[in-house]
């Protein structure tokens, strides 16, 4: 135990916030006299115990006020490794000085031990005042700058995650489906924050002005642009006087705001896009940014032969943009029309982003799923697919903020429901009228009509409750299809909620196993067991932040003479 | 107070009397008693316990400067680990000696 004499004076250091208290452990009222009388020479507040149990009891006392351990390795009642390994599980990293006066050459391999621990160092009994308190000295200011940088980290992590939040605030819903036309969107920042911006606004009759911005760089400087362009163009589509005609129009008003608010601070590359699917027509400017890419039929045409564009927003200060810098492009029905920032071209397979996506295989990849997409009905969640099937194709290291942003006219597929739903009780209440609606209307037995309208409130309200935090539900939509497949009603569901446990239960799972999966399910609070009676089969996967839950809704009379199949 | 001890002391705390003296005083005190145990240890012929007391008194000798006393010590443990009684007597007597000039 500690002499009343130390007790008295050095754990008076517990209470004080100026100055370093170390602590000393050693059965040897000696050893713990001698050294700490040092520390108290040296302006450290020393407090010294005899045994192990005393020092565990102080540590916890003190709540991560030691600055640093002096303890001895062979003691009485325990092993001073053993005493390290309690230690730990109180303060990972406080430094712990073994003093010993056993002999390195004696074998004993105690430098061994006391070096498998990073915070752990070696002083020998016999150590000369100066060198203990240089090395104590040492070792304690050099924890302090870590534990420093550390809460600065933390400290700058949650600004950055806040700035974050509001930067997705700022954005427009991932995905949006009217009567007349889709858009959907992947983004993602190369941090936490991004310097890639969108913007999709209706506007006139059937209109849609699409903006992708790319400000120059990354991190926090291009995020805090990002928010300053983001809310002008908010601004800028709300604003009264002349309407909004041309993609120059949008240019110039960004170029004036970037020469009047961000001058010599930053510019950006922009994708300015004036979509009028009841004319079949997109004009749309390059302002440095990768031209827009437009896929016909499966296939990419070259939209801008003659290289029309101008410089990016902002990058030189006397810059206008005419309309000789607007490219006019007809679209067939089908026709889908990408857009993307450069950080595209940055998913790399390496870290250090030697081995790039090759420009042909990226061509060639949105040709194809852009065309098999369209025919099955899963445009929706085209971006993600897209960014799944680099990251399959080894390319999954973002090296820059990235964006891509489909859009198009909305095709009604024969025999496909697809709608987008916001995440709200009464727009999840509206979409399964709607959806009942459609299938009546294509003449579905009025019983599958039930069980797809079960399911899908279910799922929805489902992902409502728990895919998404209050903050992020605001913004959040769903997207779906529906179609008969093998006869039945095949329900897939898409949202970018949090991960959902894996599950595959297909036909011929025993009930047992169904039973398991779905208490897992509700373990995570996605528990339905009501699934279990409507449904078949469940599948369920994950690519690029997007769960994808497809239902085998079982067809025929619900009176118990349901089959699987028809 | 031994030379030796005086001097080391001093030197590592600054001249303070107070320390110098409480902690002289603590170690004349210890090494007395750790003397009688090892003495009765060797007599028993418990070579774990001699080896421990051997080992305390080196380190406290070292704390104190009192090096003639850490150099019996250091032998009283080899000559423990062999289990070797005659040697170990000649060190615990040499313990002793530097004990009672303290």
């Amino acid at each position: 135990m500690a002499e009343s004499k130390e007790s008295g004076e050095q754990r008076r250091g517990l209470d004080l916030r100026d100055r370093i208290s170390i602590l000393v452990v050693d059965d040897e009222k000696l050893i713990r006299l001698t050294i700490g009388a040092r520390l108290k020479a040296a302006g450290y507040y020393a407090v010294g115990v005899g045994s192990v149990d005393e020092a565990v009891k102080v540590m916890k006392e003190a709540r991560g006020g030691f600055g640093a351990i002096i303890t001895d390795i062979m003691m009485g009642d325990m092993d001073g490794f053993v005493f390290r390994d309690i230690v730990r599980g109180i303060d990972p990293a406080i430094p712990i000085f073994f003093l010993t006066a056993l002999d390195p050459e004696e074998g004993s391999g105690f430098l061994r031990r006391i070096m498998e621990d990073p915070m752990s160092y070696y002083l020998p009994k016999s150590v000369d005042t100066r060198v203990l308190i240089q090395r104590v000295r040492r070792v304690i200011a050099s924890r302090r700058v870590e534990l420093f940088i550390e809460k600065k980290m933390q400290d700058d992590a949650k600004s950055l995650e806040l700035a974050a939040n509001i930067q997705k605030s700022m954005l427009p819903v991932r995905a949006m489906m009217t009567p007349r036309g889709f858009y959907t969107t992947w983004w993602r920042p190369m941090d936490v924050v991004s310097g890639d911006l969108y913007e999709a606004v209706p506007f006139g009759t059937g209109c849609y002005l699409y903006v992708l911005g790319d400000i120059q760089g990354h991190g926090t400087s291009a995020a805090l642009a990002m928010t300053a362009v983001q809310s002008f163009l908010k601004h800028l589509v709300r604003r009264e006087g002349k309407p909004i005609m041309s993609p120059a129009d949008v240019a110039n008003l960004l170029q004036n705001f970037f020469r009047t608010n961000l001058a010599d601070v930053s510019y950006m590359t922009a994708l300015i896009c004036i979509h009028r699917p009841l004319l079949g027509n997109v004009t749309w400017i390059s302002c440095g940014a990768p031209d827009l890419v437009v896929v016909n039929g499966g296939e990419s045409v070259d939209v801008n032969p003659e290289h029309r564009g101008g410089l990016p927003i902002g990058l030189m200060p006397d810059t206008i943009y005419t309309e000789r810098d607007v490219v006019s492009t007809s679209l067939e029905r089908t026709a889908a029309c990408i857009c993307f920032t450069d950080g595209l071209f940055e998913l790399s397979r390496d870290e250090d982003g030697s081995d790039k996506i090759p420009d042909d295989f990226t061509r060639r990849l949105g040709d194809e799923l852009t065309a098999a997409m369209r025919e099955d009905g899963s445009m929706m969640v085209g971006p993600y697919r897209f960014v799944h099937a680099c990251s399959e194709s080894g390319y999954e290291k973002i090296g820059d903020d990235t964006t891509v942003l489909v859009f198009g006219a909305n095709v009604e597929l024969d025999g496909i429901y697809e709608a987008t739903i916001p995440l709200s009780p009464d727009d999840i209440d509206r979409a399964a009228q709607e959806l009942a609606g459609w299938c009546r209307r294509e003449g579905w037995p009025e019983d599958d009509v039930s069980r797809v309208q079960l399911v899908l409130e279910e799922k929805l309200m489902n992902v409502h409750d728990h895919g998404f935090n209050d903050r992020d539900r605001l913004h959040a939509v769903v997207s779906i299809r529906l179609r008969r497949r093998g006869g039945g009603p095949e329900l897939t569901v898409w949202d970018d909620g949090t991960q959902e446990p894996p599950m595959r239960v297909t036909e011929g799972d025993s009930s047992t196993t169904f039973d398991k999966a779905n208490m897992e399910m509700r373990d995570h609070g996605r528990g339905r067991l009501m699934v279990r009676e409507l449904c078949f089969g469940i599948q369920r996967m994950r690519y690029a932040g997007m769960n994808e839950t497809v239902y085998h809704i079982k067809t025929g009379d619900m009176s118990g003479k349901e089959g699987m199949q028809e | 107070m031994k030379k030796c001890c005086e001097e080391y002391l001093n030197e590592q705390f600054g001249g303070d009397p107070d320390v110098v003296s409480e902690i002289y005083g603590e170690y004349a005190s210890s090494a007395r008693a750790k003397v009688a145990e090892a003495a009765s240890a060797l007599e028993s012929g418990d070579w774990q316990l001699l080896d421990r007391i051997a080992h305390t008194v080196k380190g406290n000798a070292l704390a104190a400067g009192d090096q003639a006393m850490a150099d019996a010590a250091i032998e009283l443990r080899k000559a423990a680990t062999l289990k070797d009684a005659a040697e170990s007597a000649k060190f615990v007597a040499a313990m002793s000696a530097a004990a009672e000039g303290l």
